[in-house]
């Protein structure tokens, strides 16, 4: 134990410097073998195979309609038309996904229900490193150092994806893909102007050096002004200051011999903005994040072999109001993940991907320092997809976590260090038939279950080493289980050539048990001391839902429409509003959702509508309380003009429909217009 | 180069012309399609390959346009040639050789190891690799490419 933190604390100060040493050792093994390599070309497959290609359902490339799993790809053109400037607001056009909308930038996203503020149901991913924030578990979208302009793809796979991606993936997973430095070009600057006082810009540019080596690097930032549509003085207070986004990263990829690459990134980013957090309170957080990421690939005799290695660091403030009194909160934290996986193809028909990873989290205690909590996970997978024959395949993937927590430093109150001594094992696995029984029909079954680890906030952090005897604390709780997500999907799918396009209609049903959340309901006397715990185990809910698309394109006229419908029901083992959360009323049952667009000459065009029926949620301004929320019907438009073939012109808005609306419990938001203008070089 | 490309694109004519072209000559769908298949060969084509499509096996015109850079020509194998466009699984086999990699359209043809590549592009685009055929050509494809192809 003590060697892993040695260089768990070695790789924090020096995180660049290792995953060279990393990556240099790696090259060294690889190179030696004769071997080929290859990272995956997304656009020359897609353009060989006619459809986007993914190795999101498996790891291992395959075409979108052949995945495994309930997946919706979002390409670069779909974001480009769209106008949109967050991913947010891109992903709120996928069925099945709910965004709670919080401020300009702040907002939540959640797959199939069960969303509400700091989501921490949703493993959120940039090529593969995690961009969600272990503190709680929660995606804090602005801070996601990637421009808009250098995303190839947005993947989003629905239910849970863990025996893949491991601890978070439980009601799904996005996949954000960039173009590839090596294989793809790209150059891209836009300066964004709007209401609210927008002032955005954004620059991406890949660079060859000679044949072997690519850089991509890209930046980008803005300053908005929050929304000045509520009269209570404490959110007037937290919404007085600009949401603020800057982020710059470097993406590299070098072919090391004909058979090995290697790659580098490291990214930065600092977002401010107006959220709700997870005790549904509302508060302006501030983070800074940078990461480092080494990669080698290579293709062996043993097969396609993977190594990555990255670090994520977070330093976060949030400031918040309670009873009338402004508070801050602040640490940081620390995410470590080595991981190794080994892709062969053992038969024509069978292809099989085992896998390994070493996590290792901590996050600084507050207010008294010098202590951490956090945890050490080791992971082994396995995945089988088997061809059985030209209609029908099967994949079966598992996974098994060793989770050994941690915590040095000053006594933790009211647990002792033996209640930190803890180790606990969980089992995440998928299955997924495809069968075709005709060039035009496709029904998949699916059945996956995941585990949403306890976040660092909920394990323990607030370390206090001289409290007064029987005083009351707040702490987290390292007895916490982990959330278990169990969900069973039936979809088909069938291409209609007189829409020119395809029906997509779905069943699931899913089941969380031991649902995880802020414990205001009982106070816990643990060792003499009266206790809140910021983590506890309160009992189970489960959820039908349902999902019908429709998608084509007639002419140069693009459109979709779709409906979900959700209906969780809830077995808690507290009394209703003592905490917060109620799925049963704060999930929206009927969602419908309309996108057309019309391409003429110069111009394009794109209208979005989107309703959502009437729903009920928490936000804490003093105590806690379900309040109505009526989003009805919002619109999302964008207008562009190529003025030639490297620049444009694109005029966009949100929310057009009233001067103020109701898109969540946050106080409204208001109409929003901004004008873009793009160059390529 | 653009009287060699009008006359095997009028010999090619001739010859379909005269049904003596296979009937399951490749289409310009599927000529683009095997083009881009062998763009994930590890050993890319250098500029000027030499390109062979025998008799029946595909429109040469449409060879050409789908692999720009190389010199493409009707007529039988011939020794060097970077790529050979076959009609028949029996005329694979002959053009079979080390650095050649054959390409087709029926599957029967990667089957019996005659055809390195063969593609079918309805009811949607499929690519099957004969093992065998690529072993004896002596070329590799890239690892994620045979994820998504049937090798046989």
């Amino acid at each position: 134990m003590k060697n892993l933190t040695n260089f768990k604390n070695e790789l924090a100060r020096t995180p660049s410097r290792f995953v060279l040493a990393f990556l240099g050792t790696l090259v060294g093994l690889t190179a030696t073998t004769g071997a080929r390599a290859q990272s995956m070309n997304y656009g020359s497959l897609e353009d060989l195979f006619g459809e986007a290609v993914t190795t999101s359902a498996t790891g291992k490339p395959q075409r979108a309609s052949e995945a495994p799993a309930p997946m919706t790809i979002i390409s670069a053109d779909e974001i480009a038309r769209s106008g949109a400037r967050t991913i947010p607001d891109i992903l709120n056009r996928v069925a099945g996904v709910d965004v709670e909308t919080w401020g300009v930038s702040g907002a939540d996203v959640g797959v199939d229900g069960y969303n509400q503020g700091h989501n921490p149901r949703l493993l959120v991913l940039v090529n593969g490193r995690q961009v969600y924030l272990d503190h709680y578990g929660v995606t804090v979208w602005s801070a996601i150092p990637v421009q808009l302009a250098e995303i190839r793809q947005i993947e989003v796979v629905k239910g849970p994806q863990a025996a893949l991606f491991g601890f978070n993936a439980v009601s799904g997973v996005v996949n954000i893909i960039t173009y590839n430095p090596l294989y793809d070009s790209v150059g891209s600057a836009q300066v964004t102007v709007g209401t609210q006082g927008q002032k955005e810009v954004s620059v991406v540019k890949s660079v060859k050096l000679g044949d072997k080596v690519g850089v991509r690097l890209s930046a980008g930032g803005w300053n908005m002004d929050e929304y000045g549509t509520s009269s209570d003085t404490q959110v007037r207070h937290l919404r007085d200051n600009q949401s603020l986004r800057r982020t710059a990263s470097l993406d590299s990829l070098a072919q090391i011999t004909p058979n090995v690459q290697a790659g580098f990134e490291g990214t930065w980013a600092r977002a401010d903005l107006f959220e709700v957090g997870a005790l549904q309170e509302p508060h302006q957080g501030i983070y800074q994040t940078h990461s480092y990421k080494g990669t080698v690939k290579a293709d062996t005799d043993w097969g396609l072999i993977e190594a990555t290695a990255y670090n994520n660091h977070l330093d976060f403030t949030l400031h918040y109001v309670t009873g009338g009194a402004p508070g801050t909160y602040a640490t940081t934290t620390n995410t470590t993940v080595v991981q190794v996986q080994d892709l062969v193809k053992l038969a024509p028909t069978l292809t099989t991907r085992v896998a390994m990873e070493y996590r290792d989290n901590s996050i600084d205690s507050t207010p008294v320092n010098n202590a951490t909590t956090g945890y050490q996970d080791f992971a082994l997978s396995n995945m089988y997809d088997w061809q059985i024959d030209d209609t029908l395949s099967l994949t079966v993937a598992g996974r098994w976590d060793h989770t050994v927590l941690n915590h040095d430093g000053v006594t933790p109150v009211p647990f002792t260090q033996a209640d930190y001594d803890r180790s606990f094992d969980s089992f995440s696995y998928n299955v997924g038939v495809v069968w075709r029984p005709t060039a035009d029909d496709t029904v998949t079954l699916t059945a996956g279950r995941g585990i949403q680890s306890p976040t660092l906030i909920e394990l323990g952090n607030n370390a206090s080493s001289q409290p007064v005897p029987g005083s009351l604390q707040i702490t987290g709780n390292p007895r916490l289980n982990p959330t278990v997500v169990t969900n069973y999907e039936v979809g088909y799918q069938r291409a209609v050539a007189a829409i020119g396009g395809t029906a997509k209609v779905s069943v699931l049903y899913q089941k969380t048990q031991d649902f995880k959340a802020i414990n205001f309901q009982n106070i816990h006397v643990i060792n003499g001391y009266p206790t809140i715990l910021l983590g506890d185990n309160l009992g189970r809910s489960s959820e039908w839902g349902t999902e019908v698309e429709l998608r084509g394109k007639i002419g140069a006229v693009r459109w979709s429409a779709s409906w979900d419908w959700l209906n969780p029901t809830d077995d808690f083992t507290f009394a209703p509003g003592t905490v917060t959360a109620n799925f049963q009323k704060s999930t929206p049952k009927n969602t419908v959702r309309g996108n057309v667009g019309y391409d003429f000459g110069r111009w394009t065009t794109d209208l979005f509508l989107i309703w959502r029926s009437d729903y009920q949620a928490f936000i804490t301004y003093a105590g806690n309380q379900l309040y109505n929320v009526s989003p009805g019907l919002t619109a999302q438009a964008a207008i562009s003009y190529k003025v030639s073939d490297d620049f444009s012109l694109t005029l966009a808005g949100s929310n057009l429909l009233q001067d103020q609306t109701q898109l969540s419990v946050a106080p409204k938001a208001e109409r929003r217009v901004w004008g873009t203008a793009t160059y390529k070089f | 180069m653009n009287s060699m490309i009008l006359k095997t694109a009028l010999l090619a004519a001739a010859l379909s012309a005269s049904g003596l072209a296979g009937a399951a000559e490749m289409d310009a769908k599927q000529v683009t399609i095997a083009a881009k298949a062998l763009g994930f060969l590890t050993t890319k084509a250098p500029a000027g390959a030499k390109v062979v499509v025998t008799a029946g096996a595909a429109p040469v015109a449409a060879v050409q346009a789908a692999l720009p850079g190389a010199f493409v020509a009707a007529g039988d194998a011939a020794p060097g040639a970077y790529a050979v466009f076959v009609s028949s699984a029996a005329e694979g086999k002959k053009a079979l050789a080390k650095g050649t990699v054959t390409v087709g359209n029926d599957v029967a043809c990667v089957d019996a190891g005659g055809c390195v590549i063969a593609v079918e592009t309805t009811p949607k685009v499929t690519i099957y690799v004969s093992k065998a055929a690529a072993s004896a050509a002596g070329v590799e494809f890239d690892p994620n490419f045979k994820m998504m192809v049937t090798e046989k």
